[in-house]
């Protein structure tokens, strides 16, 4: 009789601890953007992810660059590809790209399908030839099962846009919003330190701004700006060819923020502090950046060292890493997995 | 018995809370009362100094300054502390205080739902006065704004808005209406800033776009005052001596304002310029059918900053620089216009507004679907500034569906007297043609009023009573 009613009084609670006391910080996720993974998919697509398979060398994977020790980062200044090959950005995290609308520093793509194969094709990166690649996965019966399987009621199952959505279905679980500034906007105030609360009201000042491009709940915005961090690259305006459109970036996201250092499209900036510095000065204000090359909430501003560290401790406290894949110990292909560094 | 046994286990019982109420003496700290909050808390606080920056997360808090004649609390950052005020918990309410002397803000407010600030007295507290953001159903009402290097009352990327009956002078911006739909700005009175109001669409924000804006019903006069923004900021770009300034944003109406003596322009419509635009090209730059009616303009732009005469070929009273479509104004004939002529309105059919994605309020003259009436034990109908029936009765479990068939916003809203409670009854801002309903439970007498009309009689003490 009681047994019964257990799920009711769990309801009960949780609807208790979520209405009694969460703030006016938690805000619902956005719904994820494209096609939702479905088990298998994400299955398939975390081997494939690991998998040097993919590479037309057999030597490098997804995870080389985007390494789940690393918050999906590798901890460089720019990427290497094929054969240490210098690529000119830093790598983003994958963590929570499933809610961004469009991917790359230079915002070029509207989906993870279609960004899976930039660094697939690319000459420098994994250099695939796209039939070959179709042809060494047929080769493998594990994969054939499993393609067969996760796309079930489609004639051609293993296909080069197969691997792409399969990729895409385990990007999309990479979801964090479980960190500690989570359950502090659920009502925990304990979950963060009397700093990092500082740190957050640092964050939310009109002093700093940060809150107005780095926006609740995902910490990034759907924008390209300019900030002024001194480099040729032309951004955005790469892309659209448009002059006032260089110099400027999409808006990153600052979850697990603290686990991927360094910093800026160009990995320039080495540690947070740093960033936070960066951004005290007036941005590219005063290093010799355009001034029209620079949002115009980009300004300096006066915070004393001890709230710059406040500011910093915040951003750690935006760190959850709960739903991190486990790595595969071996892939279909049977090449090498990367062995990945332990946690500096 | 069922329900008897549900109540016990907490479901489908509403036993009133009793209100906490906190009290704030000089000497104490506004901060500590707020740890202790929980939602629907009343903090009162008591008039003295107050060194401190304020945090309000919780959800419906009400921060009250007692006012005794000219004695109320301060909050002070003597020019150390960043922001008087950031709350994100919704509704939230704050009124009777003076904020000064901060960094960064006086008042601000991010992601709420449900803002109501009422008679704030603030002064030199950085970039802006008051600044809900990321908003909606905001109020900004009777407040003081003075010495702001930015906008001393700013409404930005929000939904519904009323700014009205505050005084406005010696900052840059007095008004600024920002990337922000559906808003009401009347009765101010703003003088002696860089720019009186300003109705912007600017680039680089996730909502691209302003419309359906009110102006009316405002005193602009001599904003004359040299521009002392940033130089660098696009604030610090404006030029002094500008009235009433529509920049990008569409379908505002502009009317019944006395704008005067201010040196450049008194209404001015005008693009957002190339220069900005062309780095967000979602956003669409001209502003368009904007409505200039009824106003008196007199002796503006005697003295016009040089890029006035630049651009518009000299100062006056009212100034288009010709882009945009279906923008009129009807001007009196002693207006001296500059720029490009204007058509009358008159000459120009008011088409509907195209709705925007985030346009959830009808405009006045789009084809909006009936008000659903279904199951409504009475209707109330707002015209002509007054509830029609001003009193009803109706049985435990019944419908009152309230209508406004009104040119006016009016929310239905609980409070006795001019004070608001903001419960049981909530509606949010209702424009023409929007209803609002609830189902009352327990049996007693409710009375409500308007928010944006505290100030009419006919516009509170309105009840419904609830008996078998």
């Amino acid at each position: 009789m009681l047994a019964g009613w257990r799920p009711i009084f769990a309801l009960m609670l949780l609807a208790s601890a979520a209405l009694g006391a969460a703030t006016g910080l938690l805000r619902p996720f956005p719904p994820l953007v494209g096609e939702p993974p479905t088990a298998e998919r994400a299955a398939l697509g975390r081997l494939l992810f690991f998998d040097p398979v993919l590479s037309e060398a057999g030597t490098l994977s997804c995870a080389h660059c985007h390494q789940p020790t690393r918050a999906f980062t590798d901890g460089l200044g720019t990427a290497r590809g094929r054969g240490g090959r210098p690529l000119p950005r830093n790598t983003p995290t994958l963590w929570n790209v499933a809610f961004k609308q469009r991917l790359m520093w230079d915002r070029r793509v509207g989906s993870l399908e279609e960004q899976a194969l930039i660094p697939l094709l690319a000459a420098d990166e994994m250099a695939t030839d796209p039939e070959r690649l179709v042809t060494r996965l047929a080769a493998i019966p594990e994969y054939r099962e499993r393609f067969a399987r996760a796309f079930a009621s489609e004639a051609l199952a293993l296909s080069l846009a197969n691997v792409t959505r399969a990729l895409a279905a385990f990007e999309r679980t990479l979801v964090s919003q479980r960190s500690r500034f989570d359950r502090y906007a659920g009502g925990e105030r304990a979950a963060l330190t009397p700093a990092e609360r500082r740190g957050l009201t640092l964050f939310r000042s009109l002093n700093t701004r940060c809150f107005e491009c780095h926006r609740l709940p995902t910490f990034e915005a759907p924008l390209a700006l300019g900030v002024g961090v001194p480099s040729p690259d032309p951004g955005v305006g790469g892309v659209s060819g448009e002059p006032a459109e260089r110099g400027l970036f999409g808006v990153p996201t600052l979850r697990n923020v603290a686990l991927t250092a360094p910093y800026m499209h160009d990995g320039s900036l080495p540690t947070l502090a740093a960033v936070v510095d960066f951004y005290r000065r007036g941005g590219g204000h005063g290093l010799g950046v355009p001034r029209d090359r620079i949002d115009s909430q980009v300004r300096p501003f006066e915070i004393s060292d001890a709230e710059a560290a406040e500011l910093v401790a915040f951003l750690g406290a935006l760190s959850d890493e709960s739903a991190s894949p486990a790595i595969p110990e071996q892939v279909p292909s049977g090449l090498p997995v990367l062995r990945m560094e332990a946690k500096p | 018995m069922r329900r008897m046994l549900l109540c016990a286990l907490g479901i489908l019982c509403t036993v009133p809370a009793a209100a906490q109420n906190l009290r704030v003496r000089s000497g104490g700290s506004i901060a500590a009362a707020l740890e202790q909050a929980k939602p629907g808390a009343v903090i009162e606080v008591e008039p003295g100094l107050y060194h401190e920056a304020l945090v309000v997360d919780t959800p419906n808090i009400t921060l009250r300054g007692i006012v005794r004649g000219p004695e109320r609390p301060v909050l002070d950052g003597r020019g150390t502390l960043n922001d008087g005020v950031i709350a994100s918990g919704s509704p939230f309410t704050m009124t009777g205080f003076a904020v000064r002397h901060y960094k960064g803000n006086g008042v601000s407010t991010q992601g709420v739902d449900g803002v109501f600030l009422t008679d704030l007295v603030i002064d030199d507290t950085g970039l802006y006065g008051v600044y809900p953001v990321q908003s909606k159903n905001i109020s900004v009402t009777h407040c003081t704004v003075t010495r702001i290097r930015d906008a001393a009352i700013y409404v930005g990327e929000s939904q519904g808005a009323l700014v009205a009956h505050n005084y406005v002078h010696h900052n840059v911006a007095g008004i600024e209406i920002e990337n922000t739909n559906d808003a009401e700005v009347r009765g101010n009175l703003a003088h002696d800033n860089t720019a009186g109001i300003l109705v912007f669409v600017l680039p680089g924000k996730v909502l691209k776009e302003g419309r359906r804006s009110r102006v009316h019903d405002n005193w602009v006069v001599k904003n004359n005052t040299p521009n002392f923004g940033d130089p660098e900021a696009i604030v610090g770009q404006l030029p002094f001596g500008i009235g009433i300034l529509l920049m990008g944003a569409d379908d505002t109406v502009v009317e019944s304002n006395q704008v005067r003596e201010n040196a450049s322009l008194g209404i001015a419509i005008t693009r957002l310029a190339e220069e900005h635009a062309k780095k967000d090209p979602p956003l669409e730059p001209m502003t368009d059918r904007a409505r200039i009616v009824a106003n008196h303009l007199d002796a503006n732009g005697t003295a016009p900053h040089p890029s006035i005469t630049e651009s518009y070929g000299g100062g006056g009273d009212f100034g288009w620089d010709g882009t945009g479509s279906g923008n009129c104004a009807d001007l009196s004939d002693g207006a001296r216009t500059v720029g490009a002529p204007i058509p009358a309105c008159l000459e120009v059919a008011t088409a509907p507004a195209p709705h925007g994605p985030h346009g959830a309020m009808p405009s006045a003259g789009a084809a909006t679907p009936p008000p659903d009436l279904t199951g409504a034990a009475a209707v109330v109908r707002i015209r002509g500034m007054r509830f029609e029936p001003r009193h009803v009765t109706v049985k435990p479990g019944q419908t009152v569906v309230w209508l406004n068939d009104d040119n006016l916003v009016h929310t239905i809203t609980s409070g006795s007297g001019t004070q608001p409670s903001h419960a049981p009854l909530s509606s949010s801002f209702l424009t023409r043609g929007q209803a609002f309903r609830h189902s009352f439970g327990e049996a007693g007498k409710y009375e409500y009023l308007c928010l944006p009309h505290l100030d009419q009689a006919t516009m509170r003490g309105a009840t419904v009573t609830v008996a078998k």
